[in-house]
């Protein structure tokens, strides 16, 4: 299987190289022939990617140790859905799952574009398959998934203990997808560059691609989050580690475009600013792959150390100044056509939003490379780690979650003294209440207490919205509230799941501010032996030590610390945290004892359990407890994130018939709608 | 026959002898039990032990120092030298296969109760490995621009952009219109069917949803 996986890699670079060539020539702009050649070059490209990934997955599955990735990454006793994941868990894997998916999405993209943006395929054809050859040449020659090994081994080493969960099966394949689908509005981008299409129509057929990868992206972030939470065992989901901080700058810019982009649709304008939002997501989507496999950062999350980062390097720079001087070329064409009218008008707003994401983008890209700036300049190393992170983006964190409830609340071209006290009262005076109710009940902290009160102002402008819309329709149909909510909704997903997005993201901002009192304890406790530890909110947690018991599951040596749990003398149930020696199938042991951790969920607070070694080889446990309090927001602000997001991209409605009512201005949709 | 009397006596004084033993051996069995009694601890091994101890990482047992609310601040602030990018505190109580940060916090005690305050405390650690030892760099001299430089650029693009709109908006405000922009929707092409039925819904529509 090897070596039809390693044909197919080659036959990937001819033919990806081959409709590359032909796509940028242009000379298929005269010969519909050879423009069917460049659209099936794709769906070729395609498959032989899939071929080269089933023949990776058969060599996983069937434990062929000869292959130096096989033998890496499974051993004879790993569980099935993990030789699954092993595919992406490895350098090379990961490299071979981006050419695959990204040549299925070139297809995928071929496939369900209108045929109305006919013309700019050929070239979106080119773009992706330039990308996919990239990666084909990478594994080709620097990091081959089909590499032999001179001897077999028995038996694999096995997955990394801490990628034996859950979230690792599902967190990283979404990042990828959301990494990688970002290419295909790059390519849209870059297409419309190169047929000098300017008018706002084929905004249209990138933006639901945006939002596909946006949504994958996001769903990826707090998986992510959520993995470090539950698996890690240091109490939080978020490090300011490179390799998170690379996950999360596509997903700002990305954010900051599907609000501009807004803008273009309905008043033609900042084409130039979303041209170059998306040329800079994509570049930021390879930044992030080359932070994480390059080593030229240190973090945990990162691949081991290669030259495959001098690839990427050379990519990103060359991807970069190929893109840009593109946009500079077509800068006369790309004239807006309307004009700003009013500093109080939505367009301004969402500009204010789209410098403030793109300002916390630079801020989080600008603290990542520091320590390399810093080496450079004063030949100093230093470590930027979450204090100077908190420092500086919490402060601009909370100017856009006020931009947030600002933005929807004004009228688009220019709003008027009346129209801002009407929209503002409400949502205003909530954040107020709340925020002095906080202060009342004696909370001190500032920060929590803006962004508490931050986060009531903009769910009030949601409810708001949500209330004036259904009260409006009842009046106008006589509908019942569920049906006037329900169509209200359905008539415009779009702005409707934007709120929805408003509401996940304040949710995880208020998540945050929980962090702030965290508790820690750690104690020695023999069977039988309690320690007690106060709520932050009030009450006190009994933990008592029942034993430590030891089995042997399928891959593994289990030693679980069982506690019980008792909240004001009420029982909470037993928590069992683990300590798991991996071993292969021969019995002998494969990585360092890992930790799982015990986590009792509340809305107030997690209870969170780590049992950390023994004394002297007895049941006599160490553990250390941890009160967190707000994280069941975190998880369920990101659900309700993702899906305001799905809800958003949801098919149908929109479309260019849409755009040019929008066009005609905002409140013309009404009526519009209506009459639909 | 003397002898196999002797021998039945002999053979019932054994079994007599072997029952009184066997019922001492229990009785002594049990007496050693006795402390056994407690509440069984799940996982086997004899005396509290574990059945495979060397699958589970040793640890010293925990003093005060390791819950005080100074040496946890200190240790936040404070980077980890084995590479894992954690500060002092994280790494101790997250990877308990790592042998540099335990001994870091015992530095760091053993500091603490020589009299050092947490400024002090981290400089010894920055003079013994050097800036890197600081989870954040000191805001002075080029750090300065590390801390600074995005705020101030998102002030001056605040600024610029204000300065941009207002531009605009005087450009606006100069050019001939033949209408106020806040009734342009009214006299657009999209309405120009519309029934006055129709626009009274509309304007109705509006006064409840302005957005």
């Amino acid at each position: 299987m090897t070596l039809l996986g390693q044909f197919s890699l080659w036959v990937a670079f001819l033919i990806g190289s081959f409709g590359a060539v032909l796509s940028f020539s242009g000379r298929w702009q005269d010969r519909p022939d050879l423009e069917r050649v460049v659209i099936r070059s794709v769906y070729a490209l395609a498959a032989a990617m899939l071929v080269a990934s089933i023949s990776l997955w058969k060599g996983l599955f069937a434990h062929d140790f000869n292959i130096e990735y096989v033998a890496a990454y499974t051993s004879r006793n790993l569980p099935t859905y993990y030789i699954v994941s092993a595919f992406w868990a490895g350098q090379k894997g990961s490299l071979l799952f981006w050419a695959v998916v990204l040549s299925c999405f070139a297809s995928v993209a071929q496939l369900l574009t209108s045929r109305r943006f006919a013309g700019l395929l050929p070239y979106v054809a080119g773009v992706t398959s330039t990308v996919v050859v990239f990666f084909v040449t990478v594994m080709l020659f620097s990091a081959n998934p089909f590499q032999r090994l001179g001897f077999t081994p028995e038996d694999g080493r096995g997955l990394n203990p801490q990628l034996q969960n859950i979230g690792m099966v599902m967190h990283p394949p979404m990042l990828y997808l959301g990494y990688i689908s970002i290419t295909i509005p790059f390519a849209f981008a870059v297409a419309a560059l190169l047929r000098r299409e300017m008018n706002s129509s084929w905004i249209v057929a990138i933006r639901k691609w945006t939002l596909v990868s946006w949504v994958f992206l996001s769903i990826g972030i707090v998986l992510g989050m959520w993995w470090a939470y539950v698996e890690l065992g240091w109490g939080g989901y978020w490090a300011w580690d490179p390799v998170e901080n690379a996950s999360l700058l596509p997903w700002l810019t990305m954010t900051a475009f599907l609000h501009s982009v807004m803008i273009q649709e309905k008043r033609g304008m900042l084409k130039r600013w979303n041209v170059a939002l998306i040329i800079a997501t994509f570049l930021l989507s390879i930044f992030g792959t080359f932070i994480t496999r390059s080593g030229v950062i240190a973090s945990v999350h990162s691949f081991t150390q290669s030259n495959v980062g001098y690839f990427f390097l050379a990519f990103l720079l060359v991807c970069g100044i190929l893109s840009f001087t593109l946009l500079y070329t077509r800068w006369p064409s790309l004239e807006p056509e309307a004009k700003l009218e009013s500093m109080l008008s939505r367009e301004a707003a969402f500009l204010f939003n789209n410098l403030a994401l793109v300002g916390i983008a630079f801020s989080v890209l600008w603290g990542t490379l520091f320590p390399i700036l810093s080496e450079a300049v004063r030949g100093t190393k230093i470590t930027v780690g979450p204090p100077f992170f908190n420092r500086v983006n919490v402060p601009l964190g909370l100017f856009l979650l006020a931009l947030t409830g600002i933005g929807p609340l004004i009228a688009w071209r220019k709003a008027s003294a009346r129209n801002l006290q009407r929209q503002f009262t409400f949502p205003v005076g909530f954040g107020l209440l709340v925020a002095a109710g906080l202060l009342i009940d004696g909370m001190r902290d500032f920060y929590v207490i803006l962004a508490i009160g931050l986060g009531a102002f903009v769910l009030g402008t949601v409810l708001q919205e949500f209330y004036r819309g259904v009260r409006a329709r009842r009046r106008m149909h006589g509908e019942s509230v569920p049906a006037a909510l329900f169509n209200l909704i359905a008539r415009n997903r779009r702005r409707y799941g934007g709120y929805v997005v408003h509401v996940g993201i304040l949710m995880m901002f208020v998540a945050f501010t929980g962090m702030a009192f965290r508790v820690d304890k750690e104690a020695t406790l023999k069977p039988g032996e309690s320690v007690e530890m106060k709520s932050p909110y009030g009450g006190t947690y009994k933990l008592t030590h029942l034993g430590v018991s030891q089995y042997n599951a399928l891959n593994r040596v289990v030693s679980a610390a069982a506690v019980q749990v008792e909240f004001d003398g009420k029982p909470m149930g037993v928590m069992k945290s683990e300590k798991r020696q991996h071993v292969d199938s021969f019995g002998r042991p494969t990585f360092e004892p890992s930790t799982e951790v015990a986590i009792q969920s509340g809305l107030r607070e997690d209870l969170y359990i780590v049992y950390a070694g023994s004394v002297d080889g007895t049941e006599e446990a160490v553990y250390r407890f941890t009160i967190n309090p707000l994280v069941w927001w975190v998880w369920y602000g990101g659900i309700v994130l993702v899906l305001g997001g799905i809800l958003t991209m949801w098919p149908g409605g929109g479309g260019i018939a849409e755009t040019r009512r929008t066009q005609a201005g905002y409140e013309a949709t009404l009526i519009g709608a209506e009459a639909a | 026959m003397l002898q196999s009397v002797t021998g039945r006596r002999n053979f019932l004084r054994q079994v007599a002898l072997g029952g009184m033993a066997v019922l001492g051996t229990r009785a002594a069995m049990a007496q050693g039990q006795a402390p056994a009694q407690e509440p069984a601890l799940p996982g086997g091994g004899a005396n509290g032990t574990l059945y495979n101890p060397g699958v589970v990482q040793e640890r010293a047992p925990t003093v005060s120092a390791d819950n005080d609310d100074f040496i946890m601040t200190v240790e936040k602030t404070l980077k980890c030298q084995c590479g894992c990018n954690l500060d002092v505190y994280t790494c101790r109580t997250t990877d308990f296969t790592c042998t540099t940060s335990p001994a870091l916090h015992r530095d760091i005690v053993a500091l603490r109760n020589r009299g050092m305050t947490a400024a002090q405390i981290r400089e010894d650690f920055v003079r013994q490995y050097g800036e890197q030892a600081l989870m954040a760099p000191k805001p002075e001299g080029f750090n300065l621009a590390g801390y600074f430089v995005p705020g101030v650029l998102m002030l001056l693009g605040i600024g610029a952009l204000s300065l941009w709109i207002a531009r605009r908006q005087r450009q606006v405000a100069l050019a001939p219109t033949g209408h106020d922009a806040s009734d342009a929707t009214f006299d657009s092409a999209a309405l120009s069917g519309a029934t006055p039925e129709e626009l009274e819904r509309l304007k109705r529509a509006l006064s409840e949803v302005k957005d």
